[in-house]
């Protein structure tokens, strides 16, 4: 399946092995049944910085299974004021 | 009601746009618009709300003014430490513009006085420097149906997003519980031109709402990025699960 990831805030591609590396906004293709969570430890963006992720518009838990044509938009807690 | 001739020259340059005019100026008068914090966001937002001429402007906050707020903090200066935020920025403002009625409260949100602090507003930004603060408004705003004007900065990053109860998603339905401790750095660091360039849209987007013009950013989340110089939107959906706009179980 290929997902369209939207990476902001400084996050970026951290897995040297893709060709995605460094990129902000990517389709990366995935098989079929990969979560949330799955997502972040391939593209070597550590969850336990309470990212916020978005997908589709929608807030889902790091659990959420994907599918084919979802957007991922992934973003730190930005809360200073 | 009418603009005096003192006020038609102060906003002579908002009287020759189309979009506001005469008419357009006088629902600026009437409009009525609390800012909850003076700090990094509620400066801009203040100085350009104040400077606009919206007529009943609240301010809230009850933290003192501390040197290290001011590299970003531009309502204060360097004499008004350890006074007031609240009454430093009333100060500030009353110079600006005394021909619009400024409020400064001196209070922090709880989920106690929330209802009562926005009740003699039309709409509500959000200069608050914590999401629990924000949720609390947030809930606030959805019970009452008024505007809530969101505002984030973080580093070299900022977010800007407006509620319209009943139109679009709330601010819960984007981030669905308050980042865990840790998640945010204390305190975060962050360059103060970020904060005036996120506060200034907040400032137009009140502006607008009041004016009735334009698109807002209802249903829209406007991140910032001053590094690469982008702004980017994600497209943000109204969830029927949220628990303080949707189905969920916390009303």
């Amino acid at each position: 399946m290929d997902l369209t990831v939207r990476l902001f805030a400084g996050l970026k591609c951290e897995n040297r092995e893709l060709a995605c590396y460094g990129q902000k906004e990517f389709i990366i293709e995935l098989q079929t049944g990969t979560n949330l969570g799955q997502l972040l430890d391939f593209l070597g963006i550590p969850a336990e910085m309470g990212k916020i992720i978005l997908v589709n518009g929608q807030f889902k838990p790091l659990t959420q299974d994907l599918i084919d044509g979802d957007q991922v938009s992934i973003f730190p807690p930005i809360g200073g004021g | 009601m009418s603009l005096n001739d003192r006020e038609k020259k102060r906003y002579t340059r908002h009287l020759i746009l189309d979009e506001i005019g005469e008419e357009g100026q006088l629902r600026l008068k009437n409009g009525k618009v609390v800012v909850v914090g003076t700090g990094g966001l509620g400066s801009p937002v203040l100085y350009y709300l104040a400077a606009a001429g919206v007529g009943c402007l609240g301010l809230v906050d009850n933290d003192s003014v501390d040197l290290s707020n001011l590299q970003r903090q531009i309502l204060h200066r360097t004499g008004d430490l350890s006074r007031p935020k609240a009454v430093s920025a009333y100060e500030k403002l009353n110079d600006l513009n005394p021909e619009i009625n400024i409020k400064p409260l001196i209070e922090r949100v709880t989920a106690d006085n929330a209802d009562e602090i926005i009740s003699g507003y039309d709409i509500v930004v959000d200069a608050t420097d914590n999401f629990p603060s924000r949720f609390i408004l947030n809930k606030a705003c959805i019970r009452a149906g008024k505007p809530f004007i969101h505002g984030g900065i973080l580093g070299f990053f900022g977010q800007v997003t407006t509620i319209m109860p009943g139109q679009g998603p709330c601010l819960q339905c984007l981030f669905r519980e308050p980042p865990t401790p840790g998640a945010v750095p204390s305190p975060p660091g962050v360059v103060g031109a970020v904060a005036g360039t996120i506060g200034t849209i907040q400032a137009v987007e009140a502006v607008k709402i009041i004016l009735g013009a334009g698109d807002i950013l209802s249903g829209r989340l406007l991140m910032y990025d001053s590094l690469e110089l982008s702004f980017r939107e994600i497209t943000v959906k109204k969830d029927p699960g949220c628990p303080v706009c949707g189905s969920g179980e916390d009303r």
